[in-house]
C-alpha cells in the first residue's frame, strides 16, 4: 500500500489551486486603494462634521430669532418656573429644618 | 534602495521596518504571494472582487504589522496563519450573506462548480473534485504538507493543532483521496 501520493496526481491538485486561485496584487494597488479608503473616511467624517455643525447653527439661529416659534417660548418659560418654584421649595424645606433644630 | 535577492527574509523585514526600503517589501510580497493565495484557494475562496479586495487589505495590514514577526516560526508560516484567519472571516461573512438569500453552504457551491466543468475520464477534473470534497482545514493541512512540503511542525504551528494531529489527519485525507480517487478508476498504485 502506498504511504504517498503520486507526485503527479499532488502537482495536478497544485496546479487547479493555482488556476483557482486570486491573481497577484501589486504594491501600488494596494496603496492606492489604501489613499481611496483613506480619502472616502475622511470625506465621510468631514461630511459628518458639516452635518452637525449646520444642525447646531440651525438650532442656535431658531432659538436666537425674536420670532421664535411659540413652542420654544413656552418650552423656555416652563423650565424658568419650574426651577424657581424648585428653589422656593428647597428655601423652605432649609428653612423648617433649621427651625426644627432650634425647637430642640 | 535596492535589494540584493539573496537576502533572507529577517534582513528584507528590517529593510523594510527600519528604512521603509519599498524593493525589500516588494521581494517580500512575491516570495509569499503564491503562498498566501494558494491558502485561500484551499480555503475555498475563489478569484473575484472581495477575494482581491481581502488580499490587498492582507498586504497593507501586514506591511504595518509586519514588525510583529519576531522569527519564532519561519515567514511562510506566519504570513500563511494571516492569511488563514483572514480567509475563514470572510468565508463566514459569506455563509451569512448566502443564508438569508439560498441554503446552499460555499462547499457545495464549490464542489457544484467543478461537477458542472468534469467531463469523461480528465484526471485532473477528478483530483480537483476530490480534493474540493474534503474540509477546507483538510485542504489547508495537504497544502501545507504535501505541495508545499512544510515540516510537521510548521503545519502544526500555522493551523493551530498539535504535530500528532498533523500526520495523523494527514494519513486520513490521502487515504481519503485515494479511496475517492479509487472509485473513479485511478489507481494510485499505477503512478507509484
Amino acid at each position: 500500500m502506498l504511504e504517498h501520493l503520486p507526485k503527479k496526481w499532488v502537482g495536478m491538485i497544485a496546479e487547479s489551486l493555482d488556476q483557482k486561485a486570486a491573481p497577484s496584487v501589486d504594491w501600488n494597488q494596494v496603496k492606492r486603494r489604501h489613499r481611496r479608503k483613506l480619502f472616502q473616511r475622511s470625506l465621510a467624517g468631514l461630511g459628518g462634521i458639516a452635518a452637525a455643525a449646520i444642525l447646531t447653527w440651525g438650532l442656535g439661529l431658531m432659538i436666537k430669532h425674536p420670532q421664535t416659534p411659540y413652542a420654544f417660548e413656552v418650552t423656555a418659560e416652563w423650565y424658568s418656573d419650574s426651577l424657581s418654584s424648585t428653589y422656593a421649595d428647597l428655601d423652605n424645606i432649609f428653612a423648617m429644618t433649621v427651625a426644627m433644630m432650634d425647637e430642640e | 534602495m535596492v535589494s540584493a535577492p539573496e537576502d533572507n527574509d529577517r534582513v528584507l523585514v528590517e529593510r523594510w521596518t527600519r528604512l521603509r526600503d519599498e524593493g525589500a517589501w516588494r521581494l517580500l510580497m512575491r516570495r509569499y504571494d503564491l503562498l498566501v493565495r494558494r491558502t485561500l484557494a484551499a480555503l475555498g475562496l475563489k478569484a473575484g472582487e472581495e477575494v482581491d479586495d481581502l488580499l490587498q487589505d492582507f498586504w497593507w495590514e501586514q506591511s504595518r504589522t509586519i514588525k510583529r514577526w519576531k522569527g519564532e516560526s519561519s515567514l511562510g508560516t506566519y504570513l500563511a496563519s494571516g492569511a488563514r484567519r483572514r480567509g475563514i472571516d470572510l468565508i463566514r461573512k459569506q455563509t451569512r450573506r448566502r443564508r438569508h438569500q439560498t441554503d446552499t453552504p460555499i462547499e457545495d457551491l464549490a464542489l457544484a462548480d467543478t461537477q458542472k466543468s468534469h467531463s469523461g475520464v480528465d484526471l485532473k477534473a477528478v483530483l480537483e473534485r476530490c480534493y474540493n470534497q474534503l474540509e477546507s482545514e483538510e485542504r489547508l493541512l495537504f497544502l501545507y504538507r504535501e505541495i508545499e512540503g512544510w515540516s510537521v511542525a510548521e503545519t502544526a504551528a500555522t493551523m493551530g493543532i498539535a504535530e500528532g494531529t498533523v500526520k495523523s489527519r494527514l494519513s486520513r485525507i490521502k487515504q481519503k483521496l485515494k479511496d475517492m480517487l479509487q472509485k473513479e478508476g485511478w489507481d494510485a498504485r499505477a503512478f507509484a
